[in-house]
């Protein structure tokens, strides 16, 4: 029996498409996509992209590198037009080698991507807290209730696709406007593409090998026939949701199968050893893989990397600066990624963290928590290498001139987490978008992205 | 009564980072305006002027406001609130009749209205005072506020001031005298006694209502299911529930072996602890035995699992759930007792055997390129018997062994909340204050210096207003871990210590507002936690903390916000709605001996719980009512055992489970109750898979042994070879239908429902089609064929975890369907098991 023969038969039984499934909804090419690289912790900005070098600022409270907040001297060679960054310092590892390769973690990202990159310094927090912290930072607004910048991107422009919003960590919350997924485990998403066939390609479940006989669509009929009856009688506000969101994913394209061979052929053609160390942050690029294919695939819009481990209150030279190299060894490798996936030129990275650490050392050798941090946005487009925003000589916020970004005491204002949000959101094209009005972040005067 | 006229409260300065829902308790009183004498009702109308105008200005006054502090602070005034302009009240006050304490509403109205509301409902930084946990008596919330309010000044509203707003506050906001209960809501309809039970049986235990069970609930009514509720919590698979919903809180369960390998015993000192790896030195030239790593890992998952085991051991034995943090002890059981060298408290118990072996060497092994004989060894001791143990052995710094409290000397809790040089234990106090009262330090934050250096001021936490008002709250619980380092190790703090602790910056060892007896024969020096877990237990939020964890764990949803600015009529009364059924639940708890279980029950007999319909009008925006939640990973599989009789073999991965909103406990710690589409074809793929395995398998069965199909045979069909309607059988397969809609949903729903019927008719629909294609199997190619697909052959046993285990006699096996009625119920098993209702329960 032939297909159409077969769709006759399935007409007389009354068994085709129900209008729920008619009514499937194609999702539209997503637009641009974002990805929030966290780096969980606080990191330090003076050991990244705000050095303050030997600053000898504060020697009443360290007599560590005499109150400096930085353990190595600026390096006038670290530079890509505005943007400056930091040396590495001896006390990273008595290893020639672990800095050297640090170092040129260090001075390979920026000088490839400092042409695409806009270095915000200089942003008040107004919070030492973890989870204050990563909530105003990737939300802007300190208070609870605020989606994640990535998130809030995917319910502007493409809640329903399956994968809307990939979180891998840090902050994700979402208010509900779009699921949160966690897609890790690229093989068993492999199998998930067609819940008819069985694994490994041993067989099928309802339908014949060639296709021509297919049961399956009676039972998703017959499904989102009960469906929209559960809908239409349901008397508790909390399912009526409820129903209402699985009714809003069975009705959208749900096409895992698009994202596997991408997925493999990333695998298989940008390889994690020569992008640049290896064995060097492969958490970070295993999370890369999976989101990159998922953009490509059109299956999702805004995304979260985490890497962990920049909590450094001891040992600071010795944890944050290997942790350092690999987020922009992680970062980079996910410009690959995408780049190889042809959606580079649609994506945002941002890169930030709870908030900045102290710019001197306590007695462990280690860095405490302190509410000025940097982010950093990778382009598309080209910034030539600018920094926006500045914090003073020994890392303290600072008035910023609102169309300079640079130090303006007489007539600047403190830089915040909500007008870096504010500014993504009109970069990425969706401050006008009537999901975002009820997240309002206040008037931003800055010209960040200019 | 004193008079309140001379109480002079300044304002011009905020809590400008009070950020979250607020504390329920230690609120930051919005004491921002002084007290002028002025008449009730000027202080009324003034009152939200006042707010607005501070509001304004505020912005303007912060650069001022430290220099401002300083003095105010030296004089011992009072610290403020942030003003959002919201004071709270929704509703013209109501209370006309009530006769309250004039002088109390005064003070109220001008001094603590603006965070908790005017008429007590609550800010977005100002919890909410109806049914708060300490209104249970005028004297225990005057006591309370004595001791907290204001925070930062804390000993400006003492004695008759305390009494009369306390007075007040349970006149106008809580009813009279008494706490406000309530366990039933107006306009709320619960569902069948006997669908609460099916779910509550599912959830708790993974298992479905025995009939006995059922017909006693259908027989007794409320009665019936409480007696029942109270006979089920007694298994053990409801302990074992009840440590999963702790551990959602808490994530002691990171250190586990799934997570890491011994990660809850590297975590102990091995100079504290020199036999920690007692399997090791036991075997130690056998490191690829398989012994070993048994002993490994249940002596590792029994250090991991310690502060639950505690949870588990009060509610089996009836005791009260303060042993949480009172417990001079700690829980081992065989395994873990060789770890610490712990001593049994009941010196005469022995740990319980088991008929079978739990770990065993019953096979050679390679060790070193040897083939190594089986020793044939077996461990009989039982990983679940966990008894009370102490540690009174020496450790390296520490003489005596430790001073136990709980979980709050547990090692694992320790590391898991763990503290720095520099933090000095201040995350482990706000740890403690959410976990263990409901309070959130972070809702009480100050001013922070405008350039994050800081104020200048040395030993701000002491002396800069701006750090103090959140510190005074913070520091007396982080110095009371002063003897707990970093990796929770009991060092004595001291001059010559190795555990050396400054108390010249930090606020000395206490607890809201009461200063721990530290010297003398009753002081508490050396065991400050074992004081500190006493007053836990003695507080009235201890109680309200305990339930909401519980609603937490059990609801999968936190409990309802207070309503901000924007927050309606609806709102709020859908809030305070809640807060008196929680009271009321922990009341009652507190009431029976702080026994866990009627808490537990109180929550499954609220509304929360049974509700299956609202009055709209009534509750036009509460979604809490007959929560429903995506069934986690685990739960799923649960499921899948109760209604299947096996579960799904791709849940055995960690990865796959939290692809469907597990988590781990360690990086991932919240589990997702909102599904995404990834989460959703997962589900459908288990829904294939398991409906393929399961209906060949039922069939094999006895009918009295089948979870399936009791009620039809393999080759019930609606029709004869002719194409006759069998009337008879096609009852019987409704009738299964609707004993399936029972089993998969709990809708209890007769042959002849109309939604039994749609399912039938895909069953009808079905069958036809499979019988029509097996009658033209020559035009198909490949062939239809009477052969079932190879999975979904029943030719395999299958265990809990969904994989085969062992091939099922020859004669029970069904490899074929030539009738095509098993495809058919395949059908309309898959078309359940993607139902609402069976993925949300």
């Amino acid at each position: 029996m032939k297909r159409r023969n077969f769709l006759q038969m399935m007409a007389a039984t009354g068994l085709l498409a129900t209008p729920f499934a008619a009514s499937r909804v194609h999702a539209a090419s997503v637009p641009q996509f974002i990805v929030a690289v966290n780096a969980s912790g606080g990191w330090d900005p003076t050991s990244l992209c705000d050095p303050k070098g030997l600053n000898g600022l504060y020697s009443e409270n360290s007599d560590r590198y005499e109150g400096s907040t930085n353990s190595v001297a600026l390096d006038g060679s670290k530079r890509f037009n505005q943007i400056q960054w930091s040396a590495i310092p001896e006390g990273v590892s008595n290893d020639v080698e672990v800095r050297a390769r640090i170092e040129s973690q260090f001075d390979t990202f920026f000088t490839q991507y400092g042409n695409q990159l806009t270095v915000i310094n200089g942003i008040d927090t107004e919070t030492n807290n973890h989870d204050t912290g990563s909530r105003v930072v990737w939300s802007g607004n300190e208070e609870t209730g605020y989606p994640n910048i990535a998130a809030l991107y995917a319910a502007a422009v493409a809640p329903t696709l399956p994968l809307a919003f990939i979180s891998n960590g840090g902050y994700d919350f979402t208010d509900s406007l779009v699921a949160r997924a966690r897609a890790s485990n690229a093989d068993f998403i492999a199998q998930l593409a067609d819940p008819n066939l069985y694994y490994d390609q041993r067989g099928f479940i309802y339908r014949s090998a060639d296709a021509s006989v297919d049961l399956y669509d009676p039972v998703i009929a017959a499904r989102n026939a009960r469906l929209q009856r559960q809908l239409d009688n349901a008397e508790l506000l909390q399912r009526r949701q409820q129903l209402q969101a699985l009714a809003n994913i069975r009705g959208a394209d749900n096409n895992l199968a698009l994202m596997v061979p991408t997925l493999e052929s990333i695998q298989a053609n940008v390889s994690r050893d020569l992008n640049w160390n290896s064995n060097r942050a492969n958490d970070l690029k295993s999370q890369a893989e999976v989101v990159a294919a998922a953009f490509a695939s059109n299956l999702c819009a805004g995304a979260t990397l985490n890497y962990g481990g920049f909590d450094t209150h001891g040992n600071h030279d010795a944890s944050a600066y290997p942790r350092l190299g690999d987020l922009l060894e992680g970062v980079h490798f996910l410009v690959q990624a995408l780049t190889y996936a042809g959606v580079a030129d649609r994506t945002t990275i941002v890169i930030g963290s709870d908030f900045g650490r102290t710019p001197y050392y306590n007695s462990g050798n280690g860095k405490d928590h302190w509410p000025v941090t940097s982010m950093m946005v990778l382009h598309p487009q080209a910034t030539g290498g600018r920094v926006f925003g500045a914090s003073g000589p020994g890392f303290e916020a600072q008035s910023i001139n609102t169309e300079t970004g640079l130090i303006d005491s007489a007539n600047g204002q403190r830089l915040t987490p909500a007008h870096v949000n504010a500014s993504l959101r009109a970069l990425l094209g969706i401050d006008n978008s009537a999901v975002v009005q009820s997240y309002s972040l206040g008037s931003n005067p800055f010209r960040i992205f200019a | 009564m004193r008079s309140l006229v001379d109480h002079q409260w300044p304002s011009g300065w905020r809590l400008a980072g009070v950020r979250q829902r607020y504390a329920r308790l230690l609120t930051p009183a919005a004491w921002r305006r002084p007290f002028t004498g002025q008449t009730q009702t000027q202080t009324q109308t003034q009152t939200q002027a006042d707010t607005h105008s501070l509001a304004r200005s505020a912005g303007d006054a912060i650069g001022r406001a430290l220099r401002t502090l300083l003095a105010l602070s030296a004089l011992g005034l009072l610290s403020g609130c942030m003003d959002d302009g919201y004071d709270g009240s929704v509703t013209e006050s109501g209370d006309a009749a009530v006769v309250v304490n004039e002088q109390g509403r005064a003070i109220y109205q001008s001094s603590c209205a603006s965070c908790h509301g005017l008429e007590g409902n609550g800010t977005s930084v100002g919890s909410s005072l109806v049914a708060c946990a300490t209104c249970s008596s005028v004297d225990v919330l005057a006591d309370e506020i004595s001791r907290t309010m204001p925070v930062a000044n804390v000993s400006s509203c003492v004695g008759d001031c305390a009494s009369n707003v306390a007075e007040y506050i349970m006149q106008a906001f809580n009813g009279g005298s008494a706490t406000v209960s309530a366990l039933s809501i107006e306009g709320v309809t619960a569902e069948p006694y006997s669908a609460t039970l099916r779910r509550a049986t599912l959830l708790m235990l993974g298992r479905l209502p025995s009939q006995s069970e059922l017909n006693r609930v259908r027989l007794e009514g409320e009665d019936g299911l409480s007696a029942v509720l109270d006979e089920v919590m007694n298994e053990d698979a409801f302990y074992e529930y009840l440590m999963t919903v702790f551990n959602e809180q808490f994530l002691t369960d990171k250190y586990l072996s799934s997570n890491l390998t011994q990660g809850g015993i590297n975590l102990l000192d091995a100079d504290d602890f020199p036999n920690r790896k007692w399997y090791n030195d036991q075997y130690p030239n056998d490191e690829q035995s398989s012994l070993r790593s048994c002993l490994r890992t249940e002596a590792n998952d029994a250090v991991a699992r310690e502060p639950l085991e505690l949870v588990r051991y009060a509610a089996m034995t009836e005791q009260p759930h303060t042993l949480f943090v009172t417990a001079d002890y700690m829980m081992v059981n065989w395994y873990s007792q060789q770890v610490y060298d712990a001593e049994l408290v009941d010196g005469a118990a022995s740990f319980r055997q088991l008929d079978e072996p739990v770990c065993a060497e019953v096979e050679a092994y390679e060790e070193d390129g040897v083939l190594v004989p089986a020793s044939g060894e077996r461990i009989y001791y039982d990983p679940t018997d966990f008894k009370p143990a102490r540690i009174t052995h020496d450790t390296e710094y520490a003489i005596g062994g430790y001073p136990h409290a709980g979980v709050l000397t547990s090692p694992m809790f320790l590391n898991r909340y763990p503290t720095t040089y520099t933090n000095r234990n201040r995350h482990r106090s706000r740890i403690f204050y959410d976990y263990f009262l409901d309070i959130d330090i972070l809702a009480i934050e100050g001013d922070r210096p405008e350039d994050g250096v800081g104020s200048g001021i040395a030993n701000p936490t002491l002396l800069d207003p701006a750090c103090y008002g959140c510190h005074q709250v913070m520091d007396p619980v982080a110095s009371a871990f002063q003897h707990w380092t970093d990796n929770g190790r009991y060092i004595v703090t001291g001059p010559s210590s190795r555990n050396s602790w400054d108390s010249s910056d930090i606020e000395a060892p206490g607890f809201n507002g009461k200063t721990m007896p530290i010297s003398g024969s009753g002081g508490y020096f050396r065991n400050m936690l074992q004081w500190l877990g006493q007053e836990t237990a003695a507080d009235p939020n201890f109680a309200w903390a305990t339930v909401r964890t519980l609603y937490q764990g059990m609801m999968a949803t936190h409990l309802l916000a207070a309503p901000g600015s924007e927050g309606s009529d609806a709102d709020l009364k859908a809030y305070n709605d809640q807060r008196k059924v929680i009271n009321t639940i922990a009341t009652n708890m507190v009431n029976d001996g702080w026994r866990i279980k009627t808490a537990v029950k109180g929550i499954l007999m609220s509304p929360y719980f049974r509700a299956a319909a609202v009055d709209q009008s009534i509750h036009a925006t509460s979604s809490q009512f007959g929560a429903s939640r995506f069934l986690s990973p685990e739960q799923m599989q649960n499921k899948l055992n109760a209604v299947i009789g096996f579960g799904w073999d791709e849940f055995r991965y960690e990865s796959n489970r939290i692809m469907y909103g597990g988590m781990d406990s360690d990086s991932i710690v919240e589990m997702i109750r909102e599904p995404s589409g990834l989460m959703i074809a997962i589900q459908d793929r288990m829904a294939s898979e398991m409906a393929c395995r399961a209906v060949a398998y039922d069939f094999t069965k006895a009918v009295s042994e089948r979870v399936l199909f009791p009620d039809v045979a393999v080759d019930t069909m609606p029709q004869d070879m002719d194409g006759n309607a069998i009337d008879s059988s096609a009852q019987r397969i409704r009738e299964n239908i609707a004993y399936l809609f029972w089993t998969f949903f709990g809708e209890e729903v007769s042959a002849d429902h109309a939604e039994v019927e749609a399912a039938y008719q895909l069953f009808e629909a079905t069958w036809l089609q499979g019988r029509a294609l097996l009658a033209s199997d020559e035009q198909m190619e490949p062939s239809m064929g009477n052969w079932l697909e190879w999975e979904c052959r029943a030719r395999w046993q299958r265990n809990a975890e969904g994989r085969s285990d062992g091939n099922l006699p020859e004669e029970q096996r069904i490899d074929d369907d030539p009738d095509y009625v098993i495809r058919a119920w395949i059908a309309v098993i898959t078309y359940l098991m993607t139902d609402y209702r069976f993925v949300y329960e």
